[in-house]
Parts: structure tokens; C-alpha cells; sequence
């Protein structure tokens, strides 16, 4: 039995021309855990996982799945990895069942068992009832969830989800939870993928966050967020602009950048919640005349912010 | 709002101009077509499109005569045809079925020109080929020109010929017209010479005739007066001796006669007297009789005049008989001498100068189906196969590139790829898959074809399912190439209809693939829907063995097996 990581990236590089898309990318993934795998758009989270699931070589580095290199031994590392792309990856005009009885056959299934694992998964996606009707009759959440199931179909040792719950209702997103969470518990290592820091914070294990190609930061959400700091904030609305140096006279205010609606929103950090009502007069006193404001504890986009200097969701 | 349209306009053509896709619909993709289609029928409208040389004919002289020449100096003075040298019939009819080399083949049979020369009819074989049907129509007008022209010609040489004689027979009578007038007025004069001398001589004649007859009669008038006159004396004196006799005689005669009347009346009143005795009355005396040498007629009176009328005649014919010696007849003039008449030679006419007789040809099909090209064959023979060849390559090509772009677009390309079967097995599936496809529709093509058009299935029907099934393996692999190359739907589309109407067109799909030039047939050889067309033309039109396809088939499994290769190398890349 494979004792060591079942998703392992070791100084994965990879260009496209001039762009680096990954630079010198290592991580791990063991058997029963969920790692979260942060960043914004064009960070490298589907190049990183495109080189795992062997859909394309690196440049240089070495990725192995359930310690088979997917360089030397690709059909073994393969037959161990079940993934889960972030387009849909299903055939319309096949039904649910044929679609996962097909790729279940593919990776080198029989016909008994795909068709009992196929029905199994339909159940436990919430698609048993519509295993017979083709694909693309199915809404968007519903053919996120077939596509998760197909990935899983061989039961592998490792899954990759490539930002799964893209345009997902509420409900598919909680069946897919689900799903993800079943299949770790059932000894699966999941790479999960994703720019959602709700759902990494929700469901990982571990984190990795990645921005530009390099790994930033990896750790829990605790540590992550500890690693980034951990004052709280303050946003301020006001009708009137503040100026620089509005909080000066409060100790340990630090102003930021923050968001700018109109140029009339301010940000500071603060050294303890107890400095709110301050902050507050003092903007009003500057003459900011304070529509709204909100505290904020911090997370992993702040952690992400703090790290990168942007947010998760900005475009580089 | 003019603002606005224009606003619109702009953007149009600025979407327009990026559409590169569409750009190459609108304009590269209809030249393809055009010089396609332009090329291939180019020698159907004759044209500058159609080069030199673009219809091989095959000859087998037999003949080697002027005829055989005069051919094989026409073709050689026609650009648009090209000749292959046979050795034998065989080998002319293998050019044209065979080895397709050649539109039809001409036999210049051995005997041709010498019975054009005698004026008998001649005529080419042709050895054609169905397929080539249109070729051959445009040979074989191009061939009845030549053989109207060779027979018009020949009749123009005998016509020269005759003119030439006619000219030197005129030119000979109006010598020997001048000859004769000449003779005539010669004659006419010696005609004129000859009366007068005859004249001449006549008048001298006549007067000689005359002097010798005045001469002759004057003899004879005095001999005759001389005899007369002594016969007239001696007459005269018979005469008179005689009257003297003659006298005695009437006298004794009339009292004869007196006596007699008396007797008579004497006995008649004897009678009357007798009365009733008068029958015994004796019979009177006889009356005497004339003495025996009294002959009162006058043959019976002798003059005596006979021994001395013989002495008379005698000297009448010897008095008017003229002595040859006394007529002295003038000699004849000598007669006129006849002049030299320069009578010509007259010409004898050629006797091998005859009316040429005409060139024409006869048509033998090669298939042993038909009477020839000329008549033609089911259209549905070269239709059902070739667009049942384009219908397949749209289904091959389209689909097996579509799907692949599909499983790209759908992702489950990315998710096969990341299982445990490799590319290339996903890739060999789709493209057996699609070949199975298309054989079964080329099956079905064929027997719609059979059932509602008639087709010809050939010698072996069977046989038909090898270039079928090759020309589906081909075009299924070469859907896995335009897979590759076509990187996305819009362009695979573009460049599929282009691929699929180039190679239907140049590879002999929609018209006979002999029409095109022969640079685009060398092209057309790179291509797997001539070799299908090839093989199809040959077993339901030219009636060949299914061997005849083997060769076509296996060029296209090898054809299929190069394009899966590289199609498989260039959707790795392209997909792996």
C-alpha cells in the first residue's frame, strides 16, 4: 500500500512563449485530504493541474500521482487520478448512465462494475432519477455534478476538481460538497481547485495559494491567515472625500488603499476592535460625514491581499 | 441616424476584417473552387485554358501509306493532341482500357491509301473508352475533320489532276482543230483544182467523143446509104417477081373462088330438084386444092432478102464500129499533191486517274458492352460513384474532424487524455468508427444507385466493396489531418469544403477526370478519390475484372494508412 503523498508537484516550470505560467510550483497531497489549490484567474491553478492529470508536460520538475511519475509511468499514474475539469467534459447527446459507463469503461472498468458504480454515483450526485435522460437536457448544476461523478467513476486514488462549482445553484454546490467530502473520507486525495476562498475555507484540509505561477503561501486557513497578519479592518462610506492623514491622532490606524467608490471610501487597519467608535468620529470630524461602514475580521483574501499585494478576484 | 449607419458600417467591416475565417470563404475559398473547376473543364470549352497536348491518341499504322502520313502529319499539326505509337492492336486496345493512356486508339488499317487511291472507301478503326466519352466525342469530330479534310484532299489532287489532263487534252484537240481546218481548206482546194481539171478534161473528152462520133457516123451514114441502096434495088427487084407470082396466084385464087359460088348454087338447085331424093344425091367433087408449094402467108413468102440482110448487118457493125486506136483521149491531169496535214497526237487519258475514294472510321467499344464511346453510357454509372465519393469524404472528413473538435469543445478530449488509454487509441477508435460509417453508406449509395437508377454493378458487385472500403479508410484518416490543421470549427468547416470539393473535383468525383489537363491528372494521382474513381469507372463502365481494383484499393489503404499516421502525429500535438 502507497504510504507517501498521493498528489506530489516538485518544481513543476511551465511556459507558453514568454509567459511563465508556472515557476518552480511544489506541493503534496496525501491520501483523506482535501488541499485547496487559491489563486486568481491565470495564477497557473489549471496549468498545475493539466501537468498532474497528464494532459500536459512540464517544461521541467516531476509530478507523480500515487508515486507513479507521470513522466515514466503514465498509463499507472493515469489509471490512479480521476479528474474533474473546469469546463464541462461530458458528451450531450449521451445519457448520464452512458456517460459515466463510458468513461468508467475507459479507464479500464468492466462493464458490471462501471454500471454499478455508475448508478451509485448518480445516487449520491442526486441524479438517479434522471440517469436516463441525455446530458444535454440537464441544467448547469446538474451537469456539474455528472461531470464530478465521471471523474470519480474508477474510484481513484487522487481527484483533481478544476473549480467545480463554476456557475453552480446553491444546492449543486452542497451535493458537490458532498461528494468531495465523501470521497476523502473514503481515503481519496483531493486537489481542489478553485478561486472561491469560501469554498477553500469550507472544505480544505490545506491550502495552497498560488499567484503568478508561484506557490505564495501554503498552510492551513489559520495559518495562512496568520501568516498575513491579523488586524482587523475598517471601511468607511462617507459623502465627502477624506483626506490623506485623516486618522492621524489614533494610535495604531494604519490607512489603506482599500476600494474607492466615487474616491468617497476609506480603509484602516486597526489594533483592536475598541478603536471603531474613534475611527468613526474622526472621519466625521475631518468632515467625511459617514454614510456607512463595516469591520472586517480577517480571511484569506486578506491573507491573499496581504501576500500579493491584489485581491483574489482582481485580473492581473 | 446617418451617424449611426455609418458608426455600423465601420464596425461591420472592421468584424469583418478579423474575421479571417470568413474573409477566406469570401475569397480564397471560391478561387480554389473556381481554378478547380476551371481547369478541370477547360478542355470541354476548348479555350487558351487548354493546353498543348492535353488528349493522348494512340496509332497503330498498318497501313504506311500516303494516308497513314497524311494522319499522322494532321494529328501532329493538332496542339491539343498528343500521339503513343502502337505496336500491334492489342497493344493499342491495352493503352485505351488498360493502361489509360490514351483518349482512343486509331488503327490505320494495311490497304487504306491504296483503296482511298482506287476509289474504294476506307475506313480507321477506333478503339475507344466509355469513360472518356466527351474526349472522344472531340476526337472523333476532330478525327471526321481529318478525314473529310484527307478526302477532300485527295479529290482535290484527282480534280487537279483531271484539270490538268483536261487542259493538255484541250490544248491537243485545238491543235488537232487548227490540223483538220488546215486539212479542210487544203481539201477544199484540191476539191476545186480537181472539178476544174475534171472539167476540162470532160470538155475534151466530149469533143474527141464527139469528132469521133460525127466521124463514125458519117461512115456509118455512107455505108448504110450505100447498102440501103443496094438492098433497096434488089428489093425492088424480088419485089416486082414476086408481085408478078403473087398476081398469078389472086388471079387463079378469085376464079377458084368463082367456081366454088357456082358449085354452090349449082348444088343447091340440085338439091331442089331432088325433092325428096335429094339425100340420095351424091356428095359434090371436092373442090380442088391449092398446090403444096403455093404458101400465100407471108412468113411463107420468100423473098429472098436473108443471106444478104446478114451481109448488110455485118457491114453496118463494121462500119460503125470505131477503132479503139482512133479515139485519141487526152491524158488525165496529174492530180493535185496532198500537203503534209499535221495531225497531233492525241493524249491518252490516265487510266489511273480515278475519283479518290472517302476516309472514314468505325468505332469499336473496348467493354464489348456498346457500339463505342459515341454511345455513351448510364450517367448514373459515374454519378452514384462520385458523389457517393464526395458525400462519404464529407461524412469522413467532417465528421471525423468534427468530433474530434466536439470532444475538444465538450472536454471530455481533456478528460480522456487524462485517462489511463492513450491519445492514440481514443483517435484509432473515432476514425474505425467513421470508416465503418462510411462504408455502410457507401454500401447503401450503391444499392439506391442500383435500384433506382440502374447502375451498373459490373462483372463482380462485389469487388465494388474494395475501393469503397478504401476510399472510406482514406477519407476517415484524412479527417484526423483536417482535425489537426483546422484548429477550430469555423476553420475546419472552410477548410473541410474546400479539401472535399478540390478533391471531388480534380480527383474525377462530378466529370470524367480524363476532361482535366494533364498536369492536373499528374496532380489528381496524389489524391485518394482519383484512385476511387478509377477503380469504380473501371469495374461499372469499363466492365474490367474485380483485379482491376486492386491496385486502386491498395494505393488507397496506403493512402489511409499515411494519413492516420500523420493525422494521429498532428492531432497529438495538436490535442495531446
Amino acid at each position: 500500500m502507497n504510504t507517501g503523498p498521493m498528489i506530489c508537484a516538485e518544481d513543476l516550470r511551465k511556459r507558453y512563449g514568454q509567459r511563465v505560467a508556472l515557476d518552480g510550483v511544489s506541493f503534496t497531497v496525501n491520501a483523506g485530504e482535501i488541499v485547496g489549490l487559491l489563486g486568481p484567474n491565470r495564477a497557473g491553478k489549471t496549468t498545475t493541474l493539466s501537468i498532474l492529470s497528464g494532459v500536459i508536460a512540464p517544461d521541467s520538475g516531476r509530478a507523480s500521482i500515487a508515486s507513479y511519475d507521470l513522466a515514466t509511468a503514465p498509463r499507472l499514474a493515469r489509471r490512479s487520478l480521476g479528474l474533474v475539469p473546469q469546463s464541462l467534459a461530458l458528451y450531450p447527446t449521451l445519457t448520464a448512465l452512458e456517460n459515466l459507463v463510458f468513461f468508467g469503461r475507459m479507464e479500464g472498468m468492466a462493464s458490471r462494475d462501471a454500471l454499478s458504480r455508475a448508478r451509485s454515483l448518480l445516487e449520491e450526485v442526486g441524479l438517479s432519477d434522471r440517469a436516463d435522460d441525455v446530458v444535454n437536457e440537464f441544467s448547469g448544476g446538474m451537469m456539474r455534478r455528472l461531470n464530478i461523478a465521471c471523474g470519480m467513476i474508477h474510484s481513484p486514488a487522487a481527484i483533481m476538481l478544476d473549480e467545480p462549482t463554476v456557475g453552480v445553484d446553491p444546492q449543486s454546490r452542497g451535493r458537490i460538497f458532498a461528494v468531495v467530502e465523501a470521497a476523502a473520507q473514503a481515503g481519496g486525495a483531493i486537489l481542489y481547485s478553485t478561486h472561491y476562498m469560501e469554498e477553500a475555507e469550507r472544505l480544505c484540509n490545506r491550502i495552497v495559494l498560488i499567484d503568478h505561477g508561484k506557490i505564495v503561501a501554503q498552510g492551513t486557513d489559520r495559518e495562512l491567515i496568520a501568516l498575513a497578519g491579523t488586524e482587523p479592518r475598517i471601511e468607511i462610506m462617507t459623502k465627502k472625500a477624506l483626506p490623506p492623514g485623516w486618522s492621524n491622532g489614533i494610535a495604531g490606524i494604519g490607512e489603506l488603499p482599500g476600494d474607492v467608490l466615487d474616491g468617497l471610501a476609506a480603509a484602516a487597519t486597526l489594533r483592536t476592535l475598541d478603536q471603531v467608535p474613534d475611527v468613526i468620529r474622526r472621519a466625521a470630524e475631518v468632515g467625511g460625514e459617514v454614510v456607512e461602514f463595516h469591520v472586517h475580521r480577517p480571511n484569506l483574501q486578506d491573507a491573499f491581499l496581504k501576500l500579493t499585494g491584489r485581491a483574489l478576484r482582481d485580473t492581473p | 441616424m446617418l451617424r449611426a449607419v455609418w458608426l455600423t458600417i465601420g464596425k461591420e467591416f472592421l468584424l469583418i476584417r478579423r474575421d479571417r475565417v470568413g474573409l477566406f470563404m469570401l475569397l480564397v475559398a471560391p478561387i480554389a473552387v473556381i481554378a478547380a473547376a476551371g481547369f478541370s473543364l477547360a478542355k470541354i470549352y476548348g479555350g487558351r485554358t487548354a493546353p498543348r497536348g492535353e488528349y493522348s491518341v494512340a496509332i497503330l499504322d498498318e497501313d504506311h501509306g500516303a494516308v497513314a502520313r497524311a494522319i499522322l502529319d494532321a494529328i501532329a499539326h493538332r496542339p491539343e493532341l498528343s500521339v503513343i505509337h502502337c505496336s500491334s492492336r492489342l497493344d493499342a486496345q491495352q493503352t485505351v482500357r488498360e493502361r489509360k493512356l490514351a483518349v482512343v486508339a486509331i488503327v490505320i488499317a494495311s490497304g487504306t491509301t491504296d483503296a482511298i487511291e482506287h476509289g474504294h472507301g476506307a475506313q480507321l478503326i477506333l478503339y475507344t473508352d466509355p469513360v472518356k466519352y466527351l474526349q472522344t466525342q472531340q476526337i472523333e469530330l476532330t478525327l471526321s475533320e481529318l478525314c473529310r479534310k484527307i478526302s477532300a484532299g485527295a479529290a482535290a489532287e484527282a480534280r487537279r489532276q483531271a484539270a490538268e489532263q483536261a487542259r493538255n487534252l484541250t490544248r491537243q484537240l485545238d491543235q488537232a482543230r487548227e490540223s483538220a481546218e488546215q486539212a479542210r481548206a487544203e481539201a477544199a482546194r484540191l476539191a476545186a483544182a480537181a472539178t476544174e481539171s475534171r472539167a476540162a478534161l470532160a470538155a475534151r473528152i466530149r469533143a474527141q467523143v464527139e469528132t469521133a462520133l460525127t466521124n463514125a457516123r458519117d461512115q456509118t451514114k455512107a455505108a448504110l446509104d450505100a447498102e440501103l441502096n443496094r438492098i433497096q434495088r434488089k428489093i425492088d427487084a424480088d419485089a416486082a417477081a414476086q408481085q408478078a407470082k403473087l398476081d398469078e396466084l389472086k388471079d387463079y385464087l378469085k376464079r377458084l373462088e368463082i367456081a366454088h359460088g357456082q358449085f354452090e348454087t349449082w348444088f343447091g338447085q340440085l338439091k331442089q330438084l331432088a325433092g325428096s331424093h335429094a339425100g340420095d344425091i351424091p356428095p359434090p367433087p371436092a373442090i380442088p386444092t391449092l398446090p403444096a408449094d403455093l404458101d400465100l402467108s407471108e412468113s411463107g413468102i420468100k423473098l429472098g432478102l436473108g443471106a444478104d440482110l446478114k451481109n448488110v448487118r455485118a457491114r453496118l457493125e463494121s462500119a460503125l464500129t470505131i477503132a479503139p486506136s482512133d479515139l485519141n483521149l487526152p491524158e488525165l491531169p496529174a492530180m493535185p499533191k496532198i500537203p503534209p496535214v499535221n495531225i497531233p497526237v492525241l493524249p491518252r487519258i490516265d487510266s489511273s486517274l480515278s475519283i479518290p475514294g472517302t476516309l472514314g472510321y468505325v468505332e469499336v467499344d473496348l467493354t464489348g458492352r456498346g457500339n463505342g464511346a459515341a454511345a455513351g453510357f448510364n450517367a448514373f454509372d459515374l454519378q452514384v460513384p462520385g458523389f457517393a465519393v464526395t458525400f462519404l469524404l464529407i461524412g469522413m472528413l467532417m465528421g471525423v474532424s468534427l468530433a474530434l473538435i466536439n470532444e475538444h469543445d465538450w472536454g471530455t478530449l481533456k478528460r480522456l487524455r487524462s485517462a489511463s488509454a492513450p491519445l492514440w487509441t481514443t483517435l484509432i477508435g473515432k476514425l474505425l468508427a467513421r470508416f465503418v460509417v462510411g462504408f455502410i453508406q457507401m454500401v447503401v449509395l450503391f444499392a439506391a444507385g442500383y435500384a433506382l437508377f440502374g447502375i451498373s454493378l459490373g462483372r463482380t458487385p462485389a469487388a465494388l466493396m474494395m475501393p469503397a472500403a478504401a476510399i472510406a479508410f482514406a477519407g476517415a484518416a484524412f479527417g484526423l489531418i483536417v482535425a489537426g490543421v483546422g484548429r477550430t470549427r469555423d476553420a475546419i468547416l472552410p477548410v473541410g469544403a474546400i479539401v472535399i470539393m478540390t478533391m471531388a473535383a480534380i480527383g474525377g468525383c462530378w466529370w470524367p477526370i480524363d476532361l482535366e489537363p494533364a498536369w492536373m491528372q499528374q496532380l489528381a494521382l496524389a489524391l485518394p478519390t482519383t484512385w476511387a474513381m478509377r477503380a469504380f469507372n473501371d469495374l461499372m463502365i469499363r466492365n474490367l475484372a474485380a483485379s482491376s481494383a486492386l491496385v486502386p484499393a491498395a494505393v488507397n489503404f496506403g493512402f489511409g494508412i499515411i494519413y492516420t499516421v500523420v493525422g494521429v502525429a498532428i492531432a497529438r500535438r495538436r490535442f495531446g
